[in-house]
């Protein structure tokens, strides 16, 4: 089912939460809501599932608007932040829920969520509480409570924010999974760039209740249409420069661009893999340089240079120290002309 | 100096003051079973003043009005105060009118019970102006203590309310649940702990609630409360203090219920963030 938000805008108070915010999520597609707190995201999140009501605009499921369709109506259904179980039910009576409070018959009931416990790897806890479980594991049955009820879209909110590092990236992996298998639209809510490069299939940069940037992760890390998404999303050499002629004028050299952009005055993003270090001069975009700084992050050397303090990650076996003398290119196709 | 490393002092305040509330009380249960009509002085252990309790008409009497009186004004107070908690906290009231409602439900708290009595008896003479029922008795006493005890059970379940994260109930308004649905399957079993210790607290405080009973009470309509005040002008006898004593274990006996039960649901939440 495709989800189509289209205009919407709402304010608490004299904030501004959300200004004409247009988004579309195709089905069976992964689609992030990434970006700092208070940005936004999870209003939106809010708005679709109809917890919450737009000042302005429309949601559409399929084409047909929803806006006016309540909460327990719309074939949408939520894992939220707190995960939410009720507590004072079993975790298959969690799990049962959203099926009890449609008339279900009983005996329907007992076999979707038995599949749907086996499908969270959680069959033998069944029968135990809430408060009995680990937080991955309540996490995993807030999803199962979500996910027999065969919504059209699912919507996370932050599912992964109260568990550590590890169990996270583990998630991820099992939660992207899962959705190609179920081919349903998932729209997740995060702050973790990590989590929606690994998992999505479209991201929306969102900043003070707008979106900046909309596109593939790939889209997104390698060509950021602005200076906040180059430097939310990993790490972005921003250096500005002025278009010149053929070439771009900047504070580390002449640049040669693939596309020369439509402005005067801006600046060039160029991430840390796409400047190579050279032993002897390149043909183009070159910037001879002393290293300033160098730090050996196991997997990379994370390499800083004096020149515009452009930062360079090179392979570990590298032999480069502070204040040698080297060259540098900084890759044509991977330098990004913005304008902000 | 040596001798005071040691903490002393604060040990015997303790001691000083657990002895200062319960002597009085551990003195009644003992002059309860002393085998003499007056005199301070022991002369050995008797049932017999809870034996004659038991015989005595107006006691029981006074016992079935007192129970009676606690027990429906204590179910009224509770559905009552658990709707007004319920709404006050669920429904998005403006600002001003949320701290207006707020300070009404403290009122009942802070008021003087004597005034709050003599603004009954107000009422039931004018409200006697249109029908018979609220002639002093049973029903005036009933509508006296659900005024005060709502206050209580709505703030206890209040408490309770704001306990628990507004995520639970949209989970369930997103899990297809309607409102009366969601209230019965989550939010009543959750409030439970709070709605039975606010039952438990308008209980206890209607079974010795004294100054709403006497300005609200008729002829046939007498409580303990008002018994025991009424026996005492006549000098206390041992059987008063078999009375209170009853009384007293019987109240420990709900206190200790009531702490139990409240353990019980803490301890099953506890791990639940």
């Amino acid at each position: 089912m495709t989800l189509e938000a289209y205009a919407i805008s709402k304010n608490y108070g004299d904030v501004q939460a959300l200004q004409d915010v247009d988004i579309r999520v195709e089905t069976g597609e992964l689609f992030t809501l990434l970006g700092p707190s208070g940005c936004g995201k999870t209003t939106l999140l809010r708005i679709i599932a109809g917890l919450e009501k737009a000042d302005k605009g429309t949601i559409y499921l399929n084409g047909t608007p929803v806006s006016n369709i309540p909460a327990n109506q719309r074939p949408v259904n939520t894992v939220f932040q707190s995960y939410a179980l009720f507590p004072h039910m079993t975790n298959a009576d969690n799990v049962a829920y959203g099926l009890r409070s449609r008339k279900i018959p009983e005996t329907e009931v007992r076999k979707k969520v038995e599949a749907g416990l086996e499908m969270m790897e959680l069959s033998e806890f069944g029968d135990r509480f809430p408060n009995q479980l680990s937080g991955g594991q309540r996490q995993r049955v807030a999803m199962a409570r979500a996910l027999v009820c065969e919504p059209e879209v699912l919507l996370l909110d932050e599912p992964m924010s109260a568990l550590d590092a590890k169990l996270r990236t583990n998630l991820q992996i099992q939660l992207r999974k899962l959705q190609k298998k179920i081919k349903k639209t998932f729209v997740l809510v995060t702050h973790d760039q990590d989590e929606a490069l690994t998992v999505s299939d479209k991201i929306a940069i969102m900043k003070n209740g707008k979106v900046l940037q909309i596109g593939s992760p790939r889209e997104i890390y390698d060509r950021p249409n602005c200076r906040f998404v180059a430097e939310f999303i990993g790490t972005a050499n921003i250096i500005d420069a002025r278009r010149d002629g053929d070439v771009m004028t900047t504070s580390v050299g002449d640049m040669i661009l693939p596309e020369l952009p439509d402005w005067k005055d801006g600046a060039l993003v160029i991430r840390p893999e796409g400047i190579l270090l050279r032993n002897d001069k390149p043909a183009k975009n070159g910037v001879q340089t002393k290293v300033s700084e160098v730090y050996y992050r196991g997997t990379f050397l994370d390499v800083t240079l004096e020149t515009g303090n452009l930062r360079v990650r090179c392979a570990p076996h590298n032999k480069i120290e502070t204040g040698d003398s080297v060259w540098v290119e900084l890759l044509e196709d991977a330098l990004v002309a913005i304008h902000d | 100096m040596k001798k005071f490393d040691k903490p002393v002092l604060m040990p015997l305040c303790a001691l000083g003051t657990i002895a200062f509330l319960y002597v009085p009380l551990i003195a009644v249960a003992s002059f309860s079973v002393n085998n003499s009509r007056f005199g301070l002085t022991w002369e050995g252990f008797t049932w017999k003043w809870y034996a004659a309790l038991f015989h005595n008409e107006q006691i029981l009497e006074a016992c079935w009005n007192t129970l009676f009186l606690a027990g429906v004004s204590t179910a009224i107070a509770t559905v009552v105060g658990t709707a007004l908690a319920i709404g006050m906290s669920r429904f998005p009231w403006g600002k001003k009118t949320a701290s207006f409602f707020e300070f009404n439900l403290y009122m009942p708290v802070i008021t003087p019970e004597i005034v709050f009595a003599g603004a009954l008896v107000i009422a039931f003479a004018t409200l006697r102006y249109f029908s018979s029922i609220f002639e002093p008795g049973m029903v005036n006493m009933i509508i006296g203590h659900v005024t005060f005890q709502v206050a209580f059970v709505a703030l206890v379940v209040r408490s309770r309310l704001a306990s628990f994260n507004n995520e639970i109930e949209e989970a369930s308004r997103d899990l297809y649940a309607s409102n009366g649905y969601t209230l019965r399957k989550v939010i009543l079993p959750m409030l439970t702990p709070g709605i039975v210790s606010g039952a438990m607290l308008a209980f206890t405080l209607s079974l010795d609630d004294f100054i709403i009973s006497f300005f609200t009470a008729g002829p046939t309509s007498v409580t303990l409360p008002l018994y025991i005040f009424a026996e005492v002008h006549r000098g206390i006898t041992p059987k008063i203090h078999a009375l209170s004593t009853v009384g007293l274990l019987l109240t420990i006996c709900l206190v200790v219920a009531s702490e139990k039960m409240s353990n019980k649901s803490k301890e099953k939440e506890s791990s639940h963030a």
